[in-house]
């Protein structure tokens, strides 16, 4: 008598404990799965884009070389390219020298006029 | 502890199997109690005397007001409801306590998690959510010493011969699932990392607030009513199929109220509350119904013991529920929301419902487990006088003095400070209640004490004779 | 009955259902919300607070201001108010007739004759002059549309009714849900021992008058109840030469000792500058209202 007892309070213990998690692995479950966005997530979302945007033009605008205005020679160099160049440019000073004032005067050069009447294709 | 053959224990073994739990979870309780009044009163003297305690911000307003109200709950209602639960639930499974020294523990474990609770809350960490300002360490050892009392409660019951449940049963066993959930809930939702955006902790918070002080509360105490009622009157509860009614109803209906009529949230939600308020009626009329049948007519005096006790706070349960379900009404909000009303609902519930049923029941209980008389037991009358008339002084002039409020409040050519006033005039004699209601509760705290300190000395004086007692000749190797 | 299982399902069950309506439902509903617009412009509501007036909220929270203090105001409807704000060329009294004549005649307007015959009598011409306050804007629109074609200037304006609405200042609409979207905690507060928050900001913007309010309540309100906090300043000596820029200006009874200066500590700063934070008066889609634009 005594041991049915005994295990009919055992159950009774244990089945407590089991149940009265029950509200409390609710809570958990909808803390984990009710997880709206920050209040400020789409102005974060246009903040990171933009700085993205940015950075990508940055890494172009300092790693790779382009010429940027063939008509007066001007170009756009990485500064470790462009430090070597002139390195070895002027080896020879002289000779550096030569054509310092003509490319200069290149590049400050006018733009040519606009036409008078517009291209067709624009 | 010696059972006979067909497996019963007499009532003595039992009640001494509930002494060290109950002395311990009692004198805590009646300590608290105590300090939870004191706290009360040192808050209100603030709108008596505003700079008594403007360089003190232990006792400012604020922190001291909530510190008082969850002493009263957590400190005293909560732990004196668990201690009687597990004497009623040794009674009714005729079989000492289940794992005796769990609840000892987890009493000691409570009374730490009250401290801690309390000092923070005068610190100034409390979470701002009311009934929940205990912050997380202390939340933490309520629950678990919740859980292991509730663990040893549960395995009694479970232990019981007599496979029927009675209705002291239903209330009682729902109510310590019901604490264990709504506390475990809203303590993972509101005091966390990330609690919920905007306007919905407050909904979280509200429904909290329903569920424990007044759902819990009713089911706590109108489960001890139910045993006591008809042990005492000598009648047999007033009718089972009643009783599983009002059970019933009381919790399918009670959880929804909770949200009050002015909230600033979607419109369902306090509708909600006001149909749930409204049909939460039911429960209360018939739980009043059932106790008067079944004390009407009895012939036992009460005299100012446990059964005035018992008696009262039923009706103080009537009257109290019935006052905070009107509050759901959208009408009577429009005076009454924002007003001492709340205030003087709310400690009604507390102090003239759940404290004095808890009171009566520990009158009766602590002779028994004790298994000697009380003190002073002329100082039960002194009690039951000191409470019952200061709560009434405590509680009537706060309602009365918020409905003058609240009608000023209605009134914009009113200038807000004399709404205030107007208030002023009846806490002067609700903060005598109050005196009154400590001077009370002093009481209980002397007798628990003093039984305390006496069954000690009778253990140290049986230890000291066993000690001393010449020893038998034999023993004594020549 | 004689297993503990059905008192465990009745009470699951019931505390399941009033959690799923109670809590689960204001999650999805409100636990998910982001900015509102504010009605008839660009700008987002509620805006986020400076870094003091969040900590504020936390200084808030730790002295129990919500004991004593509501954040709440409620509102209990609203009224469509013509008003009448220039007659140009005519006189109250044949204005008077043409309006009732107009009534009476035109059948949209028949039904509030009476309102607007009732607010016009014993009318001296006296400006503004309040036609009609009601809930039907079609009287208003064609009321104001009608007199605009005589050449009276109205003007009609949407305004919440109600008791804390009417207490100069308290706001100009109910607390609605989009108002709480940055506190945490939400300090909605239960008891108005003292006046409603949610607008204090724009009563009392200066932010030393909040200091003094706190450290000497009754310096500025007869008779509050306030308690004085005090110990969110420090009394110190005065340093030699000019007065230190953040200390208190105080009338006679209240000021420390000679030689002495009162001087917030950062917490009562923060305070102050979480109560001067405290602003709702937007009109939302919720809670409409027409603002009140500068005097031109």
């Amino acid at each position: 008598m005594k041991f049915e007892q005994t295990n009919r309070a055992t159950a009774a213990a244990l089945g407590f404990l089991a149940v009265a998690g029950i509200f409390a692995g609710l809570a958990v479950a909808v803390k984990l799965t009710l997880n709206p966005p920050a209040i400020d997530a789409d102005r974060a979302a246009e903040r990171s884009r933009a700085l993205a945007e940015i950075r990508v033009a940055e890494e172009k605008s300092l790693a790779t070389a382009a010429t940027l205005d063939a008509s007066r020679g001007i170009v756009r160099l990485p500064i470790e390219a462009a430090l070597k160049l002139a390195a070895e440019k002027w080896r020879n000073p002289s000779a550096a020298r030569a054509d310092l004032n003509a490319r200069a005067e290149k590049a400050a050069a006018e733009l040519p006029k606009a036409p008078e009447k517009p291209s067709a294709f624009e | 502890m010696n059972p006979t053959e067909n497996n019963t224990f007499c009532p003595n073994e039992i009640d001494a199997s509930c002494r060290v739990p109950l002395l311990a979870l009692f004198g805590g309780a009646a300590l608290w109690l105590v300090l939870g009044l004191a706290l009360g009163i040192a808050a209100m003297l603030s709108f008596h005397q505003p700079d008594l305690f403007a360089g003190c911000p232990f006792l400012s307003y604020g922190r001291a007001q909530a510190a008082a109200n969850d002493l009263l709950f957590y400190g005293f209602v909560i732990p004196a409801a668990l201690g009687v639960m597990l004497w009623i639930f040794a009674r009714l499974s005729r079989s000492p306590l289940a794992l005796p020294l769990v609840p000892v523990a987890a009493a000691n474990l409570w009374h730490v998690g009250v401290l801690v609770g309390t000092v923070s809350i005068l610190l100034g960490f409390s979470t701002g959510h009311p009934w929940l300002e205990y912050p997380r360490a202390a939340a933490v050892l309520l629950f678990a010493a919740f859980m292991l009392v509730a663990v040893s409660a549960v395995a009694t019951m479970g232990f019981r011969l007599n496979r029927e449940l009675y209705p002291s049963h239903w209330f009682l066993f729902a109510a310590l699932l019901w604490f264990v959930w709504s506390y475990a809930t809203a303590n993972l939702f509101l005091v966390s990392g990330h609690p919920p955006r905007g306007v919905a902790q407050a909904v979280v918070g509200w429904w909290l607030a329903n569920n424990l002080i007044f759902v819990w509360l009713a089911l706590a105490g109108v489960g001890i009513a139910f045993y006591f009622l008809p042990k005492i009157a000598g009648k047999p509860l007033a009718s089972s199929g009643y009783a599983l009614f009002a059970f019933l109803t009381l919790v399918f209906f009670g959880a929804w109220a909770g949200i009050p009529p002015g909230a600033p949230v979607p419109a369902w939600l306090p509708t909600v509350s006001a149909f749930g308020a409204l049909l939460s009626l039911i429960p209360v009329i018939a739980i009043g119904i059932i106790a008067k049948k079944t004390v009407c007519g009895a012939k036992v005096p009460c005299r100012g013991g446990p059964f005035c006790f018992i008696k009262f706070g039923v009706l103080g349960f009537v009257v109290s529920s019935l006052l905070y379900l009107g509050e759901f009404c959208p009408r009577a909000s429009r005076v009454l929301e924002f007003t001492w009303f709340q205030t003087g609902v709310t400690q009604w519930q507390l102090l003239g419902f759940a404290g004095m049923i808890l009171c009566g029941a520990i009158y009766e209980i602590l002779p028994r487990v004790m298994d000697r008389e009380l003190p002073f037991a002329w100082l039960v009358k002194l009690n039951f006088f000191l409470f019952a008339g200061g709560t009434l002084l405590f509680v009537v002039p706060l309602l009365l003095g918020g409905v003058e409020q609240g009608l000023k409040l209605r009134d914009a050519a009113v200038p807000f400070a004399d709404t205030g006033a107007a208030a002023l005039k009846f806490l002067r004699v609700s903060t005598t209640g109050q005196l009154l209601a400590l001077l009370g509760s002093l009481c209980l705290l002397l007798n628990i004490l003093v039984m305390t300190i006496q069954w000690k000395l009778g253990l140290v004086k049986c230890v000291v004779t066993a000690v001393t007692a010449p020893l038998n000749a034999p023993e004594v190797k020549s | 009955m004689k297993n503990g299982f059905w008192v465990f399902l009745a009470a699951f069950v019931a505390l399941g259902a009033s959690w799923l309506g109670l809590v689960y439902g204001p999650l999805k509903q409100l636990g998910v919300a982001t900015e509102t617009k504010v009605l008839q412009s660009d700008a987002k509501w509620p805006q986020a607070r400076t870094g003091d007036a969040t900590l504020g909220l936390q200084v808030y929270r730790s002295a129990g201001c919500a004991a004593c203090h509501t954040e709440q105001i409620r509102q209990t409807g609203a009224a469509n108010v013509l008003t009448i704000t220039e007659t140009g060329s005519h006189q109250p009294a044949d204005l008077k007739g043409f309006i009732n004549s107009l009534s009476s005649s035109v059948p949209e307007l028949m039904n509030y004759s009476n309102a607007v015959a009732a607010n016009l009598a014993g009318w001296n011409g006296e400006l503004p002059k309040v036609l009609y306050r009601g809930a039907a804007d079609t009287v208003v629109a064609l009321l104001g549309d009608k007199l605009k074609a005589v050449g009276v200037k109205t003007e009609a304006r949407v305004v919440a009714t109600g008791a804390d609405i009417a207490r100069p200042g308290w706001g100009a609409r109910q607390s609605v849900a989009a108002d709480y979207l940055y506190d945490a905690p939400v300090q909605l507060g239960s008891l108005r021992a003292g006046p409603d928050l949610s607008n204090i900001g724009v009563r009392s913007p200066d932010l030393n008058w909040q200091l003094q309010h706190l450290y000497a309540p009754r310096s500025l309100v007869k008779n509050s109840t306030m308690p004085a906090f005090r110990f969110l300043f420090s009394v110190r000596k005065k340093a030699d030469g000019p007065d230190a820029a953040d200390a208190l200006v105080l009338p006679k009874e209240f000021a420390p000792a000679t030689g002495q200066e009162v001087v917030p500590t950062t917490e009562a700063r923060q305070l102050a500058a979480y109560l001067v934070s405290l602003k709702a008066g937007v009109p939302l889609y919720e809670a409409p209202f027409t603002p009140i634009t500068a005097a031109k």
